[in-house]
């Protein structure tokens, strides 16, 4: 167990220049809010849904460490052109991944460089938060619709 | 000194490549207290007070010894320690206790910006129970407060002045609780010091200081968990009413109603934590041994050291006082979040803090969301900052390599 695995350079470059960060220009169709109180990490997390219930736009905004920023811009770059169900299952084979609980599958593409996470219990929350956030986001739409 | 072999979890092989930098949360615990503990378990545990035999005496003595060390070592008498489960609840008791049947609306709880949350929400809901108003000791440009500044900001109307006398964040030299003390008497508040940074890291006498309580935990001065004193001056327990109602703290008890104990048993209701209590009591020991006055030189030194060594790092922020401070350095490096420093520092062995430290509004203050910090104790060493100053740089290096 290594820095690097934890920080691979993937993390590293979106953490660093995060792609997807700032308000979504246009309509909005779900979006959350989720903060960590123990170490002060905020996300935000908007989305526009398209014909067909796909997503057309996905924006993230907040303040953390390095792990729960790149998760954040990673995650938004690949929501797009996923249907609401895909999202869903994107998301649950990432949180099973950083937790630990299931190998990383192929559908994760670039979100697998958070494969080292479940070797750091203490990163496992900071890795969630944007997908956690995301998950708020849905299940209100989900209600709300 | 060097007193790592006094520690077990220090010199275990895994604790021998361990540079323990986070006592300010909790301390480690010396020999003498785990065998403390150990022999209460194995030979003297019974309830306190009402068993008539004489394994139950011995308990009872064992505890009541207890309260005389801490007395002793806070120079306070017995009767003016209270043990409770920590500063948290030493805190809540006088915001509960006291300060709900004493403030009016319109009376002033002086407390500050860059207090722990145990020290600030208290008084946010007494406040807000009683209709008392919360004021602020303006922070200096350091985002310190200043015995000056609290003398300043005492008025006709403050009826408490809740401070730490040491910040568990900026690491400041202690404040003038003596003055301030003066100052508060003079216009009839009481004050109450949060004393959890303070007591375990230098001479108290309590009673010099002047102040109604002072906080502090057991876990932050060697001794176990889930056990902290409340010091009240003695004429401020005999009016105050108790907080926890049931057993041991009675003295007599009809169907619908009863009368309470003197201090400190009234405020002790239901089966004391007593080993916890044994345990701090030989933590008292062993800092007294130790000496209080070096102890808290010894601090200091490795705190200003890690201060000015952190300083001359290029991209380190220092938080705090710019000379003069306790064993307490909070720090950020330029574009990392404190959380992959800490982690980066784990990887080195290095055991931080990393976050809010339980001071939202300080961080607001000081314009950053989380910071690291590393504290500093009696075990620790000039080469636990060598070790720290090296892998604060490497941290930086790390991140700023790889990802440019």
């Amino acid at each position: 167990m290594s820095l690097t695995d934890l920080y691979r350079e993937i993390i590293l470059e979106h953490a660093r220049h995060p792609h997807h960060k700032g308000p979504l220009d246009g309509p909005v169709t779900l979006q959350a809010g989720l903060d960590n109180p123990t170490c002060g990490d905020e996300v935000i997390i908007q989305v526009r849904l398209g014909p067909g219930g796909i997503v057309e736009a996905a924006k993230f905004d907040g303040v953390g460490c390095s792990i729960s920023m790149a998760a954040a811009s990673i995650m938004s770059e690949m929501l797009i052109g996923r249907t609401v169900a895909q999202v869903k299952e994107l998301t649950d084979s990432y949180t099973a991944m950083v937790s630990g609980q299931k190998p990383p599958t192929d559908d994760l593409e670039d979100l697998v460089a958070f494969a080292g996470v479940a070797q750091f219990p203490m990163r496992v929350k900071c890795a969630a938060l944007p997908f956690h956030a995301l998950q708020k986001g849905i299940s209100r739409y989900e209600g709300g619709s | 000194m060097d007193l790592r072999q006094d520690f077990p979890l220090l010199v275990t092989p895994e604790g021998k490549q361990l540079t323990y930098l986070d006592s300010a949360a909790t301390a480690q615990k010396p020999e003498l207290v785990l065998q403390t503990l150990d022999h209460y378990y194995r030979h003297d545990n019974a309830n306190v007070y009402r068993g008539v035999y004489s394994l139950a005496a011995r308990a009872t003595a064992a505890f009541e010894q207890a309260r005389e060390k801490v007395a002793s070592f806070i120079h306070a008498e017995p009767d003016e320690v209270i043990f409770t489960s920590g500063t948290t609840e030493s805190v809540n008791a006088v915001a509960w206790a006291w300060a709900r049947a004493e403030l009016k609306p319109g009376d002033e709880i002086l407390t500050s910006e860059a207090e722990h949350h145990s020290n600030l929400v208290p008084w946010q809901e007494a406040a807000r129970a009683t209709g008392a108003k919360l004021t602020f000791v303006p922070l200096d440009e350091d985002k310190l407060v200043t015995t000056e500044a609290v003398l300043a900001a005492i008025t006709p109307r403050t009826k408490i002045v809740a401070l730490a006398q040491v910040s568990n964040v900026l690491g400041n030299l202690p404040l003038n609780v003596a003055a301030i003390s003066d100052a508060a008497h003079r216009v009839g508040a009481v004050v109450i010091v949060d004393g959890a940074q303070s007591v375990p890291h230098m001479p108290i006498d309590v009673h010099a200081m002047g102040a109604d309580f002072v906080a502090f935990s057991g876990h932050k001065m060697m001794g176990p968990t889930g056990i902290g004193v409340l010091y009240g001056r003695r004429q401020m327990l005999a009016v105050m009413a108790p907080f926890h109602f049931g057993g041991e703290m009675i003295s007599h008890v009809d169907a619908e109603s009863s009368t309470y104990k003197d201090a400190p048993q009234k405020f002790e209701g239901g089966t004391p934590p007593i080993a916890q209590a044994i345990g701090l009591g030989a933590a008292c020991d062993y800092l007294e041994r130790l000496d209080m006055s070096e102890v808290m030189a010894h601090d200091r030194t490795l705190g200003e050291q890690a201060a000015s060594r952190l300083r001359r790092v290029p991209g380190v922020t220092v938080y705090g006082p710019s000379e003069g401070r306790m064993g307490v350095v909070s720090f950020n490096l330029e574009d990392v979040h404190p959380h992959d420093v800490a982690t980066a520092l784990d990887q080195q062995g290095i055991c931080v803090r990393a976050g809010h430290h339980c001071c939202q509004p300080l961080m607001r203050q000081l314009g950053v969301a989380a910071t690291v910090r590393a504290s500093f104790y009696a075990y620790n060493t000039e080469a636990d900052i060598d070790k720290l100053a090296a892998g604060v740089m490497s941290t930086m290096e790390f991140f700023h390599h790889v990802a440019h």
